[in-house]
């Protein structure tokens, strides 16, 4: 089957089998290794990309459902701004998620940021269940749920000022 | 609209028909084919991917009948490819507060807009919580039987809607024909019953473990109109008239002795329906009943 998206900014046609998982394309096909799940959905929860600015589990991508979409890895989210502001929330706040959930973490936080409304005070927008449901698609527990919930605070606020800077 | 690809060990054709008529010809002129949902399922299946036979694959989200929710002052219909999140946002006026809040705890908000209600009530193999959920509050589902009739290969479809609970075998096995596939859910908003809804464990996960509890019931000094399920993944689903006739007419307050008694019968009834129960889910939904029953307690006195 031949699918025609954006992985990391790049436009690809790729020929691949249509029922293959997209952590499996990116892995074989792309050499992309943010992606590295191996539990098939049962929730290790590293293989999250951005699908349209909204975060996935990739293993539960099947190639059909990608046609015309943009698809974001953590290689290509680095080269972009909204990554600066979570890296800046990570700096800022001295907390850092470890290696191997730092990309779905990352993602994750990116994902949820999308979600909140950027224009409402920080206090207000955010919910901490919802951030605990929403962060629990990873199972790596290298952070505790406050901690998290710290560092979006932070990343919101450089957001907001990175946009009324703008 | 199919599309074939030409390489690779699991060759699939997929199929996104625009009607639930070219649907349900699909289904019944292809063989071996999968229903896909949203796929939360299937695509955690290891034999998912690669598959070693040939196959086809229907999507139903392609369907947009499937993808539609209607509602009115009473009830919520949604198609079948509807994911949980949309039915979320469409339903949060009629949904009544315990099974919003319910829904909402099924998983992130990732998994939710993936996950579709066709999905999580038509997996084989495992219950997982809507169905014991929407079952408590006795809502139906539309299947569609067919059947290819004449030498012209015409498919005849007859339509029948059935409560969720009659989808189940007494030991907790889906028992939806084989050739059939499911287009609406109708959930009633039924404000009249008090709801609690209850997931112990992770269904998906760990589904020796875990429990599914939901219980409706008419609200008053004595308990009446009761409706006990509970899901135990991969044992079965619990749905038992006589243990709901054996709650209704209890009056509250319930003494400790009493609920201890109640809590064994349920075990017992379990033990009897569902034979691949495991220890621990036994003791889970012991402990859950005993619970609820004395939140429900608790709430009486306080009044």
């Amino acid at each position: 089957m031949l699918i025609k998206c954006t992985i990391d900014g790049v436009s690809q046609l790729l020929s691949v089998n249509a029922d293959k998982p997209l952590n499996k394309i990116l892995q074989e096909r792309l050499d992309t290794f943010s992606s590295n799940s191996a539990c098939r959905g049962a929730g290790c929860g590293n293989c999250v990309v951005l699908i349209d600015g909204q975060s996935v589990l990739s293993c539960l991508v099947p190639a059909f459902r990608l046609n015309n979409t943009s698809i974001m890895t953590i290689e290509g989210f680095k080269c972009t701004r909204p990554f600066h502001d979570i890296e800046r929330a990570y700096r800022e706040t001295g907390i850092m998620p470890c290696e191997q959930c730092y990309a779905s973490k990352t993602l994750l936080i990116e994902g949820l940021m999308n979600k909140l409304d950027i224009n409402k005070p920080v206090g207000a927008s955010l919910d901490t269940v919802f951030i605990e449901r929403e962060m629990s698609m990873n199972s790596c527990r290298c952070l505790e749920m406050r901690q998290i919930e710290m560092v979006i605070r932070v990343a919101m606020i450089n957001r907001r000022n990175r946009i009324v800077r703008k | 609209m199919s599309e074939n690809n030409s390489s690779g060990v699991g060759v699939a054709t997929i199929y996104s028909p625009k009607s639930t008529n070219e649907l349900i010809g699909i289904l019944a002129k292809e063989k071996n084919t999968v229903i896909f949902g949203g796929g939360t399922y299937l695509m955690s299946r290891k034999s998912f991917y690669p598959h070693p036979d040939l196959r086809n694959v229907v999507l139903t989200s392609s369907v947009p009948e499937l993808c539609r929710v209607y509602h009115s002052e009473s009830y919520i219909e949604a198609g079948c490819a509807v994911t949980l999140q949309q039915l979320l946002n469409t339903g949060a006026y009629i949904l009544s507060r315990p099974l919003d809040k319910a829904l909402n705890a099924l998983g992130s908000s990732m998994l939710r807009s993936q996950m579709t209600l066709g999905g999580a009530l038509c997996t084989r193999d495992t219950v997982f919580s809507l169905p014991c959920y929407l079952s408590a509050i006795n809502a139906e589902v539309e299947i569609k039987i067919f059947s290819i009739k004449g030498k012209g290969k015409r498919v005849s479809t007859r339509s029948r809607w059935y409560s969720i609970t009659k989808l189940y075998s007494v030991e907790g096995k889906l028992e939806i024909p084989e050739n059939s596939v499911m287009t609406r859910i109708r959930i009633p908003s039924q404000e009249g019953l008090r709801q609690i809804y209850k997931t112990l464990g992770s269904p998906m996960s760990d589904p020796e473990s875990a429990v599914v509890f939901a219980l409706s019931y008419k609200d008053g000094k004595t308990m009446t109109e009761a409706s006990m399920r509970l899901a135990l993944p991969k044992a079965g689903f619990f749905a038992s008239t006589d243990f709901d006739t054996f709650l209704s007419g209890f009056s509250f307050p319930l003494s400790i002795e009493k609920i201890k008694k109640i809590s064994e019968v349920l075990v017992a009834n379990i033990e009897a329906t569902l034979p691949d129960a495991t220890r621990i889910q036994l003791e889970r939904a012991k402990r859950q009943l005993q619970t609820v029953l004395f939140e429900i307690n608790t709430r009486y006195l306080q009044h």
